[in-house]
């Protein structure tokens, strides 16, 4: 038998026989997986007022064999793969063996240490950012502790600009160490090491080291955690070792139908990483994800309180504040949202926000934000309206401006969900590109339970957006985004 | 022979069909077992959960309008048959540094469910979730999956609580 027929033959068997009745050992296997499947194509104003189309391909395969202890992991990410210039092809695989005291894996994945101070490898799909690892991991959980231990390199992918591109040094090692112990039932001290040496550099700068103490206390309805944290590393041009600190507390007070949570941090030095990129990321005081110098010079905290007074009534709120040491940048955050519920069918929310934004966009200085958004949920049999309108007063620097919008949503359940967005602005804003007027349509179809079809025309107006504490451009946008997903 | 036929010959051996009689009507899909800590950093056990009731299984997090749309839904089922054995294991992947803002949260909203976290989505993956939040799972008493439900859209109360008194009427039987 050929070796290429014999492989299609099994294949096609395993699949055959797994679909049809259950072995012994098919009762404890399990597989599932992901694909994706995302076109876009958009047009661009060149100076000389005509129009460039450009194209966008990117295709995703994740797949998962589990066997009692042991999981097989493998997948692909594919980029533009008809551009040589522009693409990029990233295959992920590992193995990893997992029993209750101890746990192996080789290939690739991600890790977080404590709070994120020390270290933060992770995925974010909505946000397109990957901090995935390539190396091996071992984890011992003993004597009412884990202790974990890894060695490997980091690659950082970013969608920025319109396309996909590595963030760090992709030679960078990284190897580190957690210990967690749990001396009594509500108790947990944690320490953790990690050490930073560049491939490409053969000067002291090409060592760094973070590490640092935590401790969680957690009764009834009280939580704290602390993290403290020191980096050291090499001084630019003078030489000598660099110090750097961290600080970050967490604690909440919960009741039913009641929940308080306070947050504080200090930052000093503790960019951990190159220049431009991070692999530790700081905890961010603002909802939206927003950071003004990931760890290099920050201090802040947050309130948040959350509170259901009576069935059809929650609160929702918080406020944030971060700034640097010298208070030339900035961010004030306060969200309040109330939510009414006369029944199931109707539903109505209140939004009240208020932003200050100093030295954290590119184009503007100053931004102040005060948003009013009222979303309205009705639904009978199977159908579902939502309709959002927010109104928001902006002020970028001198330019003062009304920016207000309809979001208007209808949901067939369980086949398919239509929306319009229209954004309107009361003036044409020097960092949407003078553009004052945004149309989109979306369509998500349910084809099964496991395939999912969405479709969008329209224009986006791109701008700064953030995810916990990691922020980047999206450019603006006109045209088309096609994606198919399934899953199994 | 050569040794690679005989593996290939083995392997294809393991995989072929006991002739045991089934009912494939009712031949359900086993949830993966796992164990997650939950609000509290108490250890919960999927397996200590079965043969009790009907297990909810929802993965969430706080970011999502979704699924938090689902989860309120729900308490109005969860109070309505947790007497007959009803659990809710709500699955949170928010990551390590939500934990104490999803404790408040949940307080501040009432629900009674079990918060369980998995911050680096070990267990969504087991579950086949991808990028879909929420996904939910009914499991009946032996474990098996008994619907999966992508999404929420309004209405999706209904076909949880068809599955949940079939597994109840099963065990009455």
């Amino acid at each position: 038998m050929k070796r290429k027929s014999k492989f299609v033959l099994f294949i096609l068997l395993f699949f055959y026989l797994y679909s049809q009745e259950e072995t012994p050992i098919e009762k404890k296997l399990n597989l599932s997986g992901e694909i994706k499947g995302e076109y876009w194509l958009w047009t661009k104003e060149n100076k000389d007022k005509s129009f460039k189309f450009s194209d966008h391909f990117e295709g995703k395969f994740r797949f998962l064999i589990n066997y009692e202890n042991i999981y097989l992991r493998t997948g692909i990410f594919l980029y533009q793969p008809s551009l040589p210039k522009k693409s990029l092809k990233e295959y992920y695989y590992n193995f990893e063996y997992c029993h209750p005291q101890a746990e192996f894996l080789i290939g690739n994945f991600y890790q977080v240490f404590g709070r994120g101070l020390t270290f933060r490898s992770y995925f974010n799909e909505d946000f397109r950012y990957d901090k995935v690892l390539f190396g091996g991991r071992a984890i011992l959980h003993i004597f009412k502790s884990d202790i974990l231990l890894f060695a490997g390199k980091m690659k950082n992918i970013i969608f920025q600009e319109n396309k996909y591109q590595y963030e760090n040094d992709t030679t960078d090692q990284l190897r580190g160490g957690e210990i967690v112990i749990y001396p009594f039932p509500h108790l947990e001290i944690g320490g953790r090491y990690i050490r930073l040496n560049k491939e490409k550099d053969i000067t002291p700068r090409a060592f760094a080291e973070i590490f640092g103490p935590s401790i969680s206390f957690t009764y009834n309805f009280f939580d704290l955690y602390y993290e403290f944290c020191e980096k050291l590393s090499t001084r630019e041009v003078l030489g000598g070792r660099k110090k750097g600190y961290g600080h970050y507390l967490v604690t909440s007070f919960t009741f039913t139908g009641f929940g308080l949570s306070l947050e504080g941090m200090k930052y000093d030095s503790i960019d951990f990483g190159g220049e431009g990129y991070r692999y530790n990321d700081v905890p961010t005081p603002s909802r939206e994800g927003i950071s003004i110098n990931r760890g290099r010079d920050e201090k802040g905290g947050s309130i948040s309180l959350n509170f259901t007074p009576f069935d059809f009534l929650n609160y929702d709120g918080s406020y944030g504040y971060l700034q640097t040491y010298k208070k030339d940048k900035y961010l004030k955050e306060l969200i309040n949202k109330i939510n009414f519920k006369k029944n199931e069918d109707f539903n109505n929310t209140f939004i009240f926000e208020y932003l200050q934004k100093k030295g954290i966009e590119i184009k503007v200085e100053l931004t102040e934000e005060l948003k009013f958004i009222n979303e309205t949920k009705l639904s009978f049999n199977n159908h579902t309206f939502n309709l959002e309108i927010p109104l928001n007063f902006v002020s970028d620097d001198t330019l003062k401006y009304k920016d207000f919008g309809v979001i208007f949503e209808y949901q067939n359940n369980p086949y398919f969900t239509l929306t319009m967005n229209y954004q309107k602005t009361t003036t044409k804003i020097p960092k949407y590109d003078y553009e004052d007027k945004w149309l989109l349509f979306e369509g998500t179809f349910f084809i099964t339970q496991n395939i999912t079809w969405r479709i969008r025309v329209g224009q986006e107006r791109g701008g700064l957006i953030c995810s916990g504490g990691v922020c980047r451009y999206e450019a603006p946008f006109n045209g088309m985004k096609i994606s198919l997903q399934a899953r199994f | 022979m050569k040794l690679k036929n005989l593996i290939f010959i083995l392997v294809l051996f393991i995989f072929i069909p006991t002739q045991e009689k089934r009912d494939t009507l009712k031949s359900y899909k086993k949830a993966p077992s796992f164990s997650l800590y939950n609000i509290n950093k108490e250890k919960i056990y999927l397996d200590s959960l079965l043969n009790k009731g009907p297990i909810f299984i929802s993965f969430w997090a706080l970011w999502c309008k979704l699924c938090i749309q689902e989860l309120d839904a729900f308490k109005k089922i969860y109070d309505q048959y947790e007497t007959l054995g009803l659990k809710v294991l709500a699955i949170s992947e928010d990551g390590p540094r939500a934990v104490n803002n999803i404790k408040s949260f949940v307080k501040g909203k009432k629900w009674k469910y079990e918060i369980l976290l998995d911050p680096d989505g070990k267990i969504r993956e087991l579950f086949g979730v991808g990028s879909t939040l929420p996904t939910s799972f009914i499991l009946d008493k032996e474990g098996n999956i008994r619907l999966i439900s992508r999404g929420y859209k309004k209405g999706d109360e209904k076909k949880f609580v068809k599955v949940i008194e079939e597994i109840i009427n099963e065990a009455k039987e």
